[in-house]
């Protein structure tokens, strides 16, 4: 493992942002961070770039103690949420500034801090704008300088704060690309904060999901959507849909219908079921299941997206694919409601 | 850009406002100014220049310049640590000290000269030991500088704090993730990204500490050719019934204002965008 975090906490006045926070990455992976607002992501990247001194725990990282290692020295590469470019530097003076800021052996010639800075503007792919002033470029354009800058000195690990957080839509999908393309080429250990699920399984090798200063899960993208382990992180990866019953005999017992349970976890008894939109199915209304009305139906890509309520109020999102609409589902007609497959937390 | 091609027709009522607005300036800024220039011309060139050339004149400049020479330096070394304080670090007491850069705004000039003569006069709490060991700071120059530096103690700070809370601390922290020490992220980043700003406070800073009269009549004792500053001897002249003098020396206190204002201007419009961050406030 080349980065590991054991057991930080860090308080910020009387809220904790960091509750005992422990995970480990190996050398050149793509981790996210990912979270609501206020679940402490930012503070442990910036725990992690030397920002922030947590309370206690430890940060090792290639085998260094981290906390005891100076910010300055630890030669971290990190995007900010807002770029932080230095405003009154051109782009090239940007990009240039960690290596100008290198001491003694380690400082390079100014013809090879030229020549890496020029590298580094065709790997972020802005060559030609290098005597713009921050002020004078585009979302997109800060934020690849910003990348520029972070890995011109050559950084032992990448930390991104929101990378793509105030880009519009098509930017952000075109960013993405090519920070996967960077990752890939420079094989640089990264961490990434975001709020964003797409993106977090989008980008990642593994996807840390944190919930008011703890790791809820970590895992693959995979792992995630096939084995959640808490309803926080089921809500979180996509939308959900939920619905109380009786656990009985590995099944899910609801008023007159049931369905199956795809995890393990689950004693019999009392429980809230939990399923996704597109493992959700209508049947006509003399079928099984839960009575509801057909409140809107949205053309979303490549799904239809039905929206319906219970007669006590509650909503419920049912997805299928384009074409397999059944007859039943219209607007504002009745139909029962059935999960095709649920799961349960403990 | 704006263009004057692209702005709404005026109504006559704005003309008006405006005929209004520059007739007032006119009336209250401009006729004084032309007076102070007409008068000290009012005996000739010559009579002006001679009442300059007088070694008592000759002296309360020195004497302002040097205050000033003094003053502002501080001021400004004070107002950048002070604002660099407020704006990057959370602190106890931090409500407390924004208050206590603004008092001096808030006081009299003559308080502001009155409580040196409080500390240091022959009858204040240091004035007697002080003196003993022959050290002279009211009815001296030390005195005037003191006085000078409560009453502009403001301006350096008052323009910076808002511009560098609003910069945030982003790019200092940047700049220290790429291996910049605390001199060169000072240096580098801070001291740039606020050095527009810095200039103009000084320059307001400049103006007030040389044409600052209540809080240094205070401490002066207006001893010709040795305690008087400009403003202090054109009040000795006129009190004499010497106009063409107290003009002649009023002009050159208007033209050092002139000049501020003439590079201030400048200023303004060579950096209206690095000014702007703190007038959207």
């Amino acid at each position: 493992m080349s980065l590991v975090v054991e057991n930080i906490a860090k308080q910020f006045g009387r809220t904790a942002a960091l509750n005992g926070v422990s995970l480990s990455a190996p050398k050149g992976e793509f981790l996210a961070l990912l979270g609501p607002s206020g679940s402490g992501k930012t503070t442990l990247l910036r725990v992690l770039a030397g920002l922030e001194q947590p309370d206690q725990g430890s940060v090792t990282f290639e085998g260094d103690d981290f906390l005891a290692i100076k910010p300055r020295e630890r030669r971290v590469g990190m995007v900010f949420q807002h770029y932080a470019l230095f405003r009154h530097m051109t782009v090239d003076k940007n990009i240039a500034y960690g290596l100008q800021a290198m001491r003694g052996q380690n400082r390079l010639p100014s013809r090879e801090i030229k020549d890496r800075v020029h590298r580094l503007l065709g790997l972020v792919q802005l060559e030609g704008l290098e005597k713009r002033y921050p002020a004078q470029l585009s979302g997109g354009q800060m934020q690849r300088v910003a990348l520029a800058r972070a890995l011109a000195i050559e950084p032992r690990m990448l930390l991104l704060d929101e990378p793509f957080g105030a880009l519009d839509a098509k930017v952000r999908k075109d960013l993405r690309r090519q920070l996967r393309r960077i990752h890939e080429e420079t094989g640089v250990t990264t961490v990434f904060v975001t709020h964003d699920q797409e993106e977090a399984v989008d980008l990642a090798d593994r996807v840390a999901v944190l919930n008011g200063g703890r790791i809820e899960q970590i895992g693959t993208p995979r792992d995630l959507a096939s084995a959640p382990a808490s309803a926080f992180v089921f809500e979180f990866l996509g939308d959900a849909n939920r619905l109380a019953c009786r656990i009985d005999n590995g099944r899910a017992l609801f008023d007159g219908f049931s369905a199956p349970i795809a995890n393990a976890a689950g004693q019999a008894g009392e429980a809230t079921a939990w399923f996704r939109p597109y493992e959700t199915a209508l049947a006509p209304e003399n079928a099984e299941g839960l009575l509801v009305t057909v409140t809107a139906v949205l053309a979303k890509g490549a799904v239809l997206r039905a929206e319906c309520r219970a007669d006590d109020g509650r909503v419920f999102e049912i997805e299928y694919p384009r074409s397999g609409l059944p007859q039943c589902v219209a607007l504002n007609s009745r139909a029962r409601l059935t999960p095709q497959r649920v799961f349960v937390f403990g | 850009m704006r263009t004057l091609a692209g702005k709404p027709p005026k109504s006559p009522g704005a003309v008006a406002l405006m005929l209004i607005a520059i007739g007032w300036i006119a009336l209250i800024v401009l006729a004084p100014l032309v007076t102070i220039f007409s008068q000290a011309l009012g005996k000739g060139v010559e009579a002006a220049l001679t009442a300059i050339r007088d070694p008592d004149a000759q002296s309360a400049l020195r004497m302002t310049l040097m205050v000033a020479a003094i003053a502002v330096p501080l001021n400004a070394i004070f107002g950048l640590a002070a604002a660099w304080c407020v704006a990057k670090f959370d602190f106890r007491g931090k409500g407390f000290l924004l208050t206590f850069i603004d008092l001096p705004f808030a006081t009299s000039p003559v308080v502001s000269g009155l409580v040196w003569v409080l500390l240091f006069g022959a009858n204040g709490w240091f004035g007697p030991m002080l003196q003993h060991n022959g050290i002279h700071i009211i009815f001296a120059f030390p005195g005037l500088a003191l006085a000078t530096m409560l009453v502009t103690i403001p301006f350096v700070a008052r323009e910076l704090i808002p511009l560098m809370q609003e910069q945030g601390t982003d790019e200092e922290a940047a700049a220290v993730t790429l291996g910049a020490g605390a001199w060169r992220t000072f240096f580098t980043v801070t001291l740039p990204n606020v050095k527009w700003a810095l200039l103009y406070g000084v320059l307001l800073s400049n103006a007030r500490a040389m044409g600052e009269f209540g809080a240094v009549t205070v401490v002066s004792g207006m001893i010709r050719g040795k305690t008087n500053t400009l403003p202090l001897h054109v009040e000795v002249l006129y009190n004499e019934y010497d106009y063409v003098g107290a003009f002649a020396v009023a002009s050159l206190l208007a033209s050092l204002a002139l000049v501020t204002l003439v590079v201030k201007t400048v200023l303004e419009w060579r950096f209206a965008g690095d000014l702007a961050g703190q007038r959207r406030h």
